[in-house]
Order: structure tokens, then sequence, then C-alpha cells
């Protein structure tokens, strides 16, 4: 426990020195400035337009923007919040691997399930802070100009994009006791994505997918309620992904 | 110190380690000796738990290792050939966080930290290990490994990746830490001129089995050449299998006639030549 | 005054945009002047595109493509 202690201080060290809490922390905050920035200049935007558009013989029926504006941007511009936090903290222990610094720390003792429970939970951690600044700066921004309470089931939505996010830390963590790069990790997080989506092809099948955690977009607009199934195999993965990688990672040759 | 009894290993259908019997005395500095390949590494990599016999037994200062039991990692101090660091830590910042790892108490791993990199000569370096020369980062290696107090310092050819001047330096402070820090050494290497400055002790792995352990003096005894060289002015007399005895005469032939003569030397095996010799090339 | 209460509206908006983009400058300019080797290019290059470069795109160029690995 000291140990891994000591291995997160490491973690915390290195994500400051190398930038990555700092440049995080902002992607982050941007996302959520612009997604409410984007909902509350689209009437601007429509009222430009609307003159060309109106010669052209294009007439636009100008709808209110509502808080649902403001969420419909945070839930679509997750997906590529999403790419650039898998690429980011893609290579956290693949890097290791590569350039050897674990070696020295393994001979001197470190468990090598303390270093996968250090860098595991400095990601969840750096997720949640991050994801929970972003959730209340456009939850502010959804009050100050409009009105929140119009949406519905946010509370579960929002832990719903928390826990899948999670998911994808596990999974992180999990594909670089696999592979031996960090394009590796990429390669798999990807085909995770790219099987999800295949297996969403198939009707009905979609509440049971984790991938359906990532956009509430109908579910905080009211059109549907949060699935549990696609909740409970999100732990599952969670679950199943540590105890493998711990497995794995103990098995592993080359460190 | 360090026991190994019939070691076995091997990749896939490379065997790699075909019974290795190996037994480290205390105290001074062991050398391991074996052409790249041989399985010096690998045997290393087992002593230190990173690596899973197929068969066979290592006992460091008694105590059985196992794979993957950090519990004798205590006893040991590792320094690889090319050690890797976190490169945006500075030194006492690294020895810190290893100290951390060890268990060590905190004031005590300062103090330590601090008389070992005085000893290595990195007292004085702040900077970020990120722009350390090789030499520097094997002196850090150094400090690194002795910071616990190992019983045991396992140098898995720490100077094959160094000029002549990095290479003097870690050699001269591997002898010191074998003279003042209590602390058996096992220096593993190809470079044979190594070995002969500072081991007194060597095993020779060749093939996967220990070939030779013991004494680098006997060793070089046993594989005495007869023979001597006589180097005239023009030319040089060499006769592969004359004794002492023949030499003598000839030098005393060569006074008688005034021949002058430049040097008269007894063939000397040098630990190349026996190395050549033993694995057989 | 009506130019006022526009900006007014878009002051939630546009006071932590700057903030973040100072924030991303400053740290870009420290880490540009506490390293002494970069991926490619010089100190001098990398400060000029970090503050010319326009609003947060100096500063990624910096990190994706200057920043050295550690």
């Amino acid at each position: 426990m000291k140990k891994m202690m000591a291995f997160i201080k490491k973690e915390w060290m290195e994500l400051k020195r190398g930038g990555k809490l700092v440049v995080s922390f902002i992607v982050f905050m941007l996302f959520a400035v612009l997604d409410a920035g984007i909902a509350k200049l689209t009437p601007v935007l429509f009222d430009l337009m609307a003159d060309e558009l109106a010669d052209q013989g294009l007439n636009i029926i100008q709808t209110d923007v509502t808080a649902a504006q403001c969420w419909d941007q945070f839930n679509g511009n997750l997906l590529v919040l999403f790419i650039v936090f898998v690429i980011m903290f893609a290579g956290i222990l693949v890097n290791e691997y590569q350039k050897g610094t674990l070696v020295l720390i393994v001979t001197k003792g470190m468990p090598r399930k303390g270093i996968y429970f250090a860098k595991l939970i400095m990601i969840v951690a750096v997720w949640t802070v991050n994801y929970a600044m972003m959730t209340a700066l456009t939850w502010f921004y959804g009050d100050y100009y409009w009105d929140n309470s119009i949406m519905h089931h946010m509370f579960g939505a929002i832990m719903g994009i928390w826990l899948f996010g999670v998911m994808l830390c596990c999974l992180i963590m999990f594909f670089s006791t696999i592979v031996k790069g960090m394009s590796g990790v990429l390669l798999c997080i990807g085909g995770f994505a790219f099987t999800c989506s295949i297996i969403g092809f198939v009707p009905g099948v979609d509440k049971y997918l984790p991938t359906t955690l990532s956009d509430m977009m109908t579910v905080m607009r009211g059109g549907a309620d949060i699935s549990i199934p696609a909740i409970i195999i999100c732990i599952v993965i969670c679950v199943a992904s540590t105890i493998g990688g711990n497995i794995l990672i103990e098995k592993k040759v080359t460190l | 110190m360090l026991e190994i009894k019939n070691l076995h290993k091997r990749f896939g259908d490379k065997e790699v380690l075909k019974g290795v019997d190996l037994i480290v005395p205390e105290r001074g500095v062991y050398g391991f000796v074996g052409v790249n390949g041989a399985g010096k590494t690998t045997t290393m990599k087992i002593v230190l738990g990173l690596l899973k016999a197929d068969e066979g037994e290592v006992k460091v200062n008694g105590i059985p290792i196992a794979y993957g039991n950090t519990e004798t990692n205590k006893m040991i101090g590792y320094l690889p050939d090319v050690p890797e660091y976190y490169g945006y830590m500075n030194c006492m910042e690294y020895l810190k966080f290893s100290g951390e790892i060890c268990g060590m108490d905190a004031t005590d791993c300062k103090r330590r930290s601090e008389e070992l990199l005085e000893m290595v000569g990195l007292a004085d370096e702040k900077h970020k290990i990120r722009g350390f020369s090789r030499g520097m980062k094997q002196r850090l290696g150094i400090a690194q490994a002795l910071l616990h107090r190992p019983k045991l310092l396992i140098c898995d050819e720490p100077t094959s990746a160094l000029d002549p001047v990095g290479r003097k330096d870690i050699l001269d402070v591997i002898t010191t830490t074998a003279e003042n820090q209590d602390t058996t050494v096992i220096f593993s290497t190809h470079i044979l001129s190594d070995v002969e400055h500072i081991c007194t002790e060597m095993a020779l792995l060749n093939n996967g089995k220990i070939c030779y352990s013991g004494s680098i003096k006997e060793l070089k005894e046993m594989h005495r050449q007869q023979g001597y060289i006589i180097e005239l002015e023009n030319e040089t007399i060499e006769n592969p299998n004359g004794t002492e005895t023949e030499m003598r005469q000839e030098v005393q032939k060569l006074l008688e006639k005034g021949i002058r003569f430049k040097k008269a030397e007894l063939m000397e095996p040098s630990l190349e030549k026996v190395f050549m010799e033993v694995v057989g090339r | 005054m009506q130019d006022l209460e526009i900006i007014a509206e878009y002051l939630p908006l546009i006071i932590p945009f700057m903030l973040m983009e100072m924030a991303l400058l400053a740290y870009t300019i420290w880490h540009i002047v506490t390293h002494r080797n970069y991926k490619r290019g010089n100190r001098v290059m990398w400060m000029i595109i970090a503050i010319a470069g326009m609003q947060f795109i100096g500063p990624i160029l910096y990190f994706v493509l200057g920043k050295e690995e550690d």
C-alpha cells in the first residue's frame, strides 16, 4: 500500500511535469466553453445567414435555443473528447515498457499489481476530476443562459457517461499488458469501439452495449430511460479487464 | 552468498540455460564471464525474480528465491547495462522515490542518498536525469542499486556501453564498493580486461553451462602455456614449447655471441587466450 | 449601449476562454524556457510560434511537434 502510494506520487509528478495535467484540464474546459458557446451563437449565426439564404429563396424557421441545444453539443462533442483523452493516456504503461524504466523499480520490490493499480487510479482520477469540472461548467452555462430543469435524467445520464470513461481507462490499462506500443493500445481501443458499433447493427441489441452510455442525448431529452443492462455490462467489463490485466502483468516477461 | 543449482531455462525451443551450477562466496568482486548470448543476463534475471526458471534452485544468502516474490530483492541491488530512469526527475528525487519503494525511512534514505551521490561523484548534479550522459546514468545506477544496503550487488555488463574513461570510473566505483560497503558484487561482462582488473574469482559461462569457476590465478595456472619469445633487432625467435631453462640457455648463447636483442619473454597466458581455449574457439 | 450589453451577455463565455488561452500560453512559454532540447526546432522559433500562433494553435503545435519526450 505504501509502495503504491509512492508510485502514485511518481505518476502525479509525471503528469504534472509532462504537461498532461494542465493540457488535459484545458482541453476539457475548452470543450465545455465551446459547447455552450456554439449553442449560444446558433441563433446569431442563423440571423447572419438568414438574409443571404432568403435571397436564394430559403426561409429559415428560427427555433429558440434551450438548454437542450447546449447539452446536445456536450453529447455530440464527447466522441472527440474521448479520442483526445485516449490518445493522451494510451502510453501511460506501454511507454514505461518501451523505455525499460520499470526494471529498476520492480527489482527494488515494487509489486507489479501496485504499478497497475497506481496507474489505473491515476487515469481514473484525472478523468473524473476533468469530467466533473466540464460537466459543472456546462451545467452552469445551461442554467445561466437557459434552464436546465427542462432536461431529464440528468444525474443518471452524467454518471453513465462517467462510467463509460472509467471503462475506457480500464481498457487502456488492460490492453497495455497485451501489446507492445502505444499504437497497439489505440488500435485495440479502436477495435473495441468498432466491434461495439458492428454489434449495434443488430436490432434491439443497443441497450446491452456499453457504447450506449457514451451518448445520452435521447435520455437527456426524455426520449428514453438509461439502459440498466448497458451499465451492468460496462461494470462487468471494468472488473473483468482489471482482473485480466493483473494476471497478464504478472506473467509479462519483458518489463 | 549466492547459490545456483541446476538452473534450466528455455525460450521457445531454444535452451538458454542447460543446468547452471554456481556458488558465489561472500565478499569481493565475482566475475561472471561469457560471450554475448551465453545466458548471463538470463541467469541474472532469474536471480532478480524477473524471469521464471524452468528448473533448478537459486538461494540468496540461504533464502530461496521465487518468481514474482520480491522478498529476496531487499538483499539485492541491480545495475543493468543501460539503466533507464524517469527523465523529469533529478538524482535526489529518483533516489527518494527508490527509497520509498524499498520501504526505507525518509531521513535515512536522504542521508544514504547524499552519501552515495558523493561516492559516485554526482553530489553537485542538480539537473534533471533527462540530460545525463551514459556514464552519469551508470554512476547514478550504482547509487540507486546500493541505496537499500544490499548484501549482493548484481552488475549486468555495466561497462559495455561506456567509453574508456566512463569505464574506468565505473570499475573504480565498483572496487571501492566491494571494499567499503560490505557488499558482494557479481560482475557480468564479456570484456575480459575488466574482469582481470577488479575480480579475484570468476565463473565462465558458455553454452548455457558453467565451464569454470574459481580464482583467476588458478585458471591461468591450469592453462599455463609453455614457450617463449625473443625479439632480436630484425627477427624474432619463437619457441612455443620451450621451457624457462631453454630460454635462459638461448639468451646466454645470444649474449656470448654478442647479438643484441630487444626483449626475451616467457609466454604469460592472457585471460583472452584461456577464455578462447575453454570456450573452444 | 447595445454593444456593451451584447458583450456583457457573452462575457461568461469569453472570460474562461481567454483565461485558458493565457494559461496555456504561460504554461507553454514556461515549458519552452525550462527545456534545453526540443524534438525539432530551437527555443526562439518555438517562442515565436507559441506567442504569434493564433490563440490555441501555437501552444498545441509546440506540445505536439516540439516537446521533447522524457
